[in-house]
């Protein structure tokens, strides 16, 4: 018995993780995965048997994707292009040389409207930040997201500035680029740690039914050593 | 001949199961998915499973012509109600008369290929 509960909590997890892959709302995950809890517990059919292969069922589930895609290629875009403008602004501010004759502050300019813009995108998103939280949580979910993002932004500049600097030599304000890349790494991964992203919900009880956050830790944090390794690259190419 | 034992071309299971499943929520709702798919095996229409009428559900609660809520289950899970809204009573109307329509043009098609009806 307490080996076929397990079973049937790993069906729900990948359940869950294919379902938010195809863009599916948190609470619309939620609502499916409470139906195949309960239809399992009602009939007794083993869950891979009624609703086959998670991956196959989530199929079933599709909606949209076309639409949900080209707004997560605008956010994915408008991101690059933060990241590109935000990179080209502290190498200006580095160097004082402007780049396709612009200062290092108007690029600065242009990466914090770009990285709005994105924000606005990813906000449009049916699913985004929607974690099916209800009043007073709702707005201490706002909150630590937003406070989140603003970790991670820092975070974000400060590795990329760090890596930059591989291939210039001159420290920024007194510091080496270690001491940028490092601390911007763990204040990545903090932000990442208390961004309160996908929740899925049993529609039930209103509790959570498991933590994905780890999985979501490890995914940005993997992301930005990722990033950090590209602009090192290019850091050392300058060289 | 029971239609229990009977493995319809898949096909025509897909394309009549969002219909069905109206009509028999309309029928016997408020009602829950899993009795909906035991009352379409004793129809004699075979075995649907829950990865292809669950999602069947979740479209026609998309479209509005039903609406569900959760309840609380005695000693297991809570359950999901699923109840006919008045739009899906008028969608349904709608339907089948289409529904009939089509299936006197096919019926007449294959009883003497002309497509004329008796």
């Amino acid at each position: 018995m307490t080996e076929r509960r397990y079973v049937e909590k790993d069906y729900l997890k990948e359940l869950s993780y294919r379902l938010a892959r195809r863009g599916l709302a948190l609470d619309k995950i939620g609502d499916i995965l409470a139906e195949v809890e309960t239809h399992v517990a009602v009939t007794g059919e083993p869950a891979r048997e009624a609703f086959g292969p998670p991956a196959e069922y989530a199929r079933n589930w599709e909606r949209r994707l076309r639409v949900r895609r080209r707004v997560t290629v605008c956010v994915l875009v408008l991101s690059a292009g933060f990241g590109w403008a935000i990179s080209v602004g502290i190498s200006g501010v580095i160097d004082g040389k402007p780049t396709l004759g612009l200062g290092a502050w108007w690029w600065l300019g242009i990466g914090l409207v770009l990285l709005g813009l994105a924000a606005l995108a990813a906000a449009l998103r049916p699913h985004a930040w929607h974690t099916a939280a209800r009043g007073r949580e709702q707005r201490r979910e706002v909150l630590v997201a937003a406070g989140a993002s603003l970790i991670f932004v820092v975070g974000f500049v400060s590795v990329i500035g760090g890596a930059l600097m591989v291939g210039r030599g001159d420290p920024v304000v007194g510091l080496g680029h270690w001491w940028l890349i490092v601390p911007g790494l763990a204040l990545v991964v903090a932000a990442a740690s208390i961004v309160p992203l996908a929740r899925v919900l049993d529609p039930r009880s209103g509790k959570p039914f498991f933590c994905t956050r780890l999985g979501f830790v490890l995914t940005v944090a993997v992301l930005t050593v990722l990033v950090t390794v590209a602009f090192l690259g290019v850091g050392l190419a300058l060289r | 001949m029971d239609g229990k034992s009977i493995a319809w071309p898949t096909a025509w299971t897909r394309a009549s199961l969002e219909l069905t499943v109206l009509a028999l929520v309309c029928s016997h709702g408020p009602t829950h998915g899993y009795d909906v798919a035991q009352r379409l095996l004793d129809a004699g229409l075979g075995e649907v499973k829950g990865g292809t009428l669950y999602p069947v559900l979740g479209r026609l609660e998309e479209q509005g012509l039903v609406g569900s809520h959760w309840t609380a289950g005695d000693g297991g899970p809570g359950r999901k109600v699923i109840e006919a809204t008045t739009a899906g009573r008028h969608a349904l109307a709608t339907r089948r008369a289409q529904w009939e329509e089509w299936a006197g043009r096919v019926a007449a098609v294959l009883r003497d290929g002309t497509g004329e009806r008796a």
